[in-house]
């Protein structure tokens, strides 16, 4: 047989892309259960660590995945709120989707959706907001929870796209996330007053956290994110 | 075929034909996914696992496949099996695969994984392609591994995410609590990438000092 023909050669492409083609949809859409779920728990943890505040022992203890889902779905009430802080909708829609959400230009900030996480423990209500900034390579992200008076940080949680291992993937560690338990994001006049500052350079009033060694982008980046997101919540937080 | 030949398709690639070291493929990778043992385990793993298949793959059909469109035949069936690594990963190893990322994806440009397709898997038979495969693949992980092992003792004092080094070493057991495991500060450069190049660089000199025949002199 001629292998070299145009014939030949036509015909083995399409043999070829229908036999791969098919291969792997018939993989993907396998493991896409599988894979959904893996989202879905990674998500609830990053709320549940913002929601709870744990100690490191018990983050990396008590967080299993059954845990997790339990307590998210019999404490957890998400719902969307508007920019005037209204809620909208009462049950967050699969189809929402903040990164989308927050990425479209041509939607003014006064016209867009933002989730909020209220747990509620012992009566006591804590509120988590999620979050969306630039890193120094690409996306960064997470939550930030606030107790019941919507100005103390109770926990947070982050995760990034392509930071660098060592310096400013940092972020994700439980030593840098505890510096913002229980710091205020706003001052007594309620004005923002919370900043992520660069290594050693401690404000003048001594609040704030103090950023990653050897990442400032990733720092200013982190600083940015937790502005923006008390800016777009800001109406839901003065209620 | 003899055994000494299979053995040596795999022992080769481990030492005096080191895909890294001496035949200076898949760099990028070492020096990206190397910053820690944990990472650089599964790049190993997904490497060799798609060089031993992509070989036994196209070996089986050389004899079928169009001599003017071998690249792009080539480049499918490893496109095809680095997807189906990720899906794995992303399904069985989320953490993993959030870490990997990009890497992953990478694998498809990896120069080992078409270098051994052209230079082996196109002119010998499956069996003889799936060890050169699993060879060149292990050849590639135990580079990466002495890598990943250096930069991750020396860049964050820890092996394995168990800690050796530094302030947080050993701080639940009293009589190591102080001393020498403490005096020990992270070394910046070797977290980055570039720490990289040293090291395969150093070990590049090693070897080329210990077998004289490797030395290119032209």
């Amino acid at each position: 047989m001629n292998t070299n023909s145009n014939g030949y050669t036509l015909g083995f492409l399409a043999i070829m892309v229908v036999v791969v083609g098919g291969a792997l949809a018939l993989v993907s859409s396998a493991l896409k259960p599988t894979i959904d779920a893996n989202v879905l728990l990674d998500t609830r943890t990053k709320i549940m660590k913002s929601l709870l505040a744990l100690s490191e022992e018990d983050e990396s203890s008590k967080l299993t995945a059954n845990f997790v889902n339990s307590e998210y779905e019999k404490n957890v009430k998400a719902y969307l709120v508007d920019y005037n802080g209204d809620v909208v909708e009462e049950k967050i829609p699969a189809t929402y989707d903040f990164r989308k959400e927050m990425k479209d230009a041509s939607k003014p900030l006064e016209n867009k959706l933002f989730p909020v996480y209220e747990y509620t423990n012992n009566g006591e209500k804590t509120y988590a907001l999620q979050m969306l900034g630039l890193g120094l390579w690409d996306e960064i992200n997470g939550y930030i929870a606030l107790k019941e008076d919507k100005k103390t940080i109770k926990g947070v949680a982050f995760d990034h796209k392509g930071e660098t291992p060592g310096l400013g993937a940092e972020l994700v560690k439980y030593k840098f996330r505890k510096q913002f338990f229980n710091q205020s994001l706003f001052d007594t006049n309620g004005n923002y007053d919370f900043v992520v500052y660069k290594a050693g350079k401690l404000p003048a009033n001594g609040k704030g956290v103090d950023g990653l060694a050897g990442a400032t982008l990733t720092t200013n980046g982190i600083d940015a994110m937790v502005k923006h997101t008390a800016e777009i919540y800001k109406n839901f937080l003065n209620k | 075929m003899s055994d000494v030949n299979t053995k040596k398709l795999i022992t080769d690639p481990l030492s005096d034909n080191n895909p890294i070291t001496v035949q200076i493929l898949g760099v990028c990778s070492a020096l990206a996914v190397t910053g820690n043992i944990a990472n650089a385990l599964v790049m190993g793993v997904a490497v060799t696992l798609v060089t031993a298949f992509s070989n036994l793959t196209i070996s089986s059909l050389r004899n079928y496949i169009p001599g003017r469109i071998r690249l792009i035949v080539q480049l499918v069936v490893i496109a095809a099996l680095v997807t189906l690594v990720g899906e794995a990963l992303k399904a069985f190893a989320y953490d993993l695969s959030k870490e990997l990322s990009v890497y992953i994806g990478l694998i498809i440009t990896n120069c080992i994984v078409m270098g051994r397709l052209e230079a082996f898997a196109m002119g010998n038979k499956p069996l003889p392609s799936f060890l050169d495969g699993i060879g060149n693949g292990l050849g590639y992980a135990a580079i990466l591994l002495i890598v990943g092992t250096i930069r991750e003792l020396f860049g964050t004092g820890s092996l394995l995410g168990f800690t050796f080094f530094g302030e947080e070493a050993f701080h639940n057991i009293s009589f190591l609590k102080h001393g020498f495991f403490h005096a020990f500060f992270h070394n910046g450069l070797m977290v980055l990438p570039i720490a990289s190049i040293f090291i395969i660089g150093i070990i590049i000199w090693i070897q080329r000092s210990k077998n004289q025949e490797l030395v290119d002199i032209s």
